[in-house]
Order: C-alpha cells, then structure tokens, then sequence
C-alpha cells in the first residue's frame, strides 16, 4: 500500500490546477462525515479480510486463476454489499 | 523469499499509477468496493460501463498474465465456512464504510482524508487482532495456495 499511495499523492497535487481529461470536476473531501457506520464498516471489512486474505480488488483480479474459493468469496461479498442498506438503516437511521 | 518486497512495492506503484490514472482522466476515485457496490445496489446506474470495463480489465489482465507466465498465485484459506463468512464481511463492511483498501487506503490517505486514514486504521487494526485470534491463536485458518509461480505484487495478502 506505501508504493500505491505515491503516484496517488502526486494524482491528488495534479488535480490541484487541472480538470478531469473526460470533463466534470474531481471529487471533493467529505471529511464531515466521521460516522460510527464508518467505524463499524472498517471493523467489520478488517475481520473478513482477515479471515480469508482477500480484499474486494485482489477478490476480483484473483476471479480468473482463484479456483472455486475465489468464485465462493464474490458470491458471499455480493450477498454482503446486497444485504448492507438494510444493515445502514438499523445502524444509522439518520444518515441512511 | 528476500524479494517479496519488491514485488509488492512494484505492484503497489502500479496499483497507485492506476488510481492516478483513474482520478486525472475520468476524476473519479479508484475503489473497487465502490466500483462493485455502485452496480449492486443500482446507485452506479449513469456510469454503469466505467464500472464494467473497470471489473472486465481487473480480471481478464491477471488472469492473461497468468496463462502467459504459467500460474499466478493468490492466497485463500481452504475453510469454506470461513471463506463465506469471510465474504459476507466483507461485502457488508466496505458498503458500511463507503471504501476498502483501494477507496480509503491508497486513495483516501494519499490525500490525507481524515475519513480514509480513521477507516484504514480500524480495518487493518480489526484484520491483525483477527489473524492473530484466529491463525495464530485458535489454528483455525491453514491458508491454501493455489497455482504457485508468478510472483504479482497486488495479489498478495495485506493487499
């Protein structure tokens, strides 16, 4: 992760005097919004990575060559991203 | 092996030069619970082919690569139980928390979001008290191989 956050460090300075190259404006800090949800999400993403050694990204680029474990993972993270709104709004009523 | 390492900060830079790429060109951010959430639960409707040609790249690439050099490797434990657990987690959280690695770790941090460094400090913090409960302590977790050779930085556990 140390070696991905230089070239992105150097992105985020770029954006400073530039426009997006498709249009549009590039998306602005949302730093107001420190939520339990935010917490909770983190604890619980760290417990299943943990677990299993696969993130969302390694999960999708490991799909080709992960055999059945990798196909079983996306199925249950899908169900997961699925089943989550409901979760937010027992959570988190307000900001749901 | 000594040069593991290496590997990872090559695929890390790699990784980073993607989501510069990402932001600069079409000033969007890089995280792929973002991405895959966007077009499950239908908010990601108005740029559904950005999403898909992401996904489509991030797993026809290494697994092309894979043909070519022979093999890939990625880590996974060989407990299905686990493994959907696991996922269920996963797929819960990063929608909770609106990011994962990708999102708040190497996107958010690199810009000192307040919201991706408290996010990437509770999941790696939860992911280490989790490996050492359960790999080092209880011996639940054997984690399995599969299709031993390429050494890619990205599809290493820890990222």
């Amino acid at each position: 992760m140390g070696g991905a956050i230089v070239p992105m460090a150097i992105a985020w300075q770029l954006t400073r005097t530039r426009a997006p190259i498709v249009g549009g404006a590039f998306p602005a800090p949302t730093d107001a919004e420190n939520t339990p949800k935010l917490a909770i999400g983190s604890v619980f993403f760290g417990m299943g990575w943990g677990l299993t050694g696969l993130c969302p990204g390694p999960a999708m680029a490991s799909l080709g060559f992960g055999g059945t474990g990798g196909l079983i993972f996306l199925a249950a993270m899908l169900a997961g991203m699925i089943a989550a709104p409901k979760l937010t709004n027992r959570l988190d009523p307000a900001t749901a | 092996m000594p040069i593991d390492w290496i590997y990872g900060l090559l695929g890390g830079l790699l990784i980073g030069a993607a989501g510069a790429v990402f932001l600069l060109a079409n000033g969007r951010i890089m995280g792929a619970s973002g991405i895959i959430g966007g077009l499950v639960d239908g908010t990601g409707r108005h740029n559904t082919t950005e999403r898909l040609s992401f996904l489509a790249a991030l797993i026809v690439v290494p697994f092309v690569l894979a043909f070519v050099f022979g093999g890939a490797q990625t880590y996974l434990t060989g407990n299905i139980g686990l493994v959907i657990i696991g996922g269920l987690l996963v797929g819960v959280g990063t929608q909770l928390t609106n990011g994962c690695t990708s999102g708040h770790g190497v996107c958010g941090i690199s810009r000192l979001s307040v919201r991706g460094i408290v996010a990437t400090l509770f999941y790696i913090g939860a992911g280490a008290v989790t490996v050492l409960l359960f790999k080092h302590m209880l011996g639940v977790i054997a984690l399995e191989t599969y299709l031993q050779h390429l050494p890619v930085g990205f599809l290493e556990p820890g990222f």
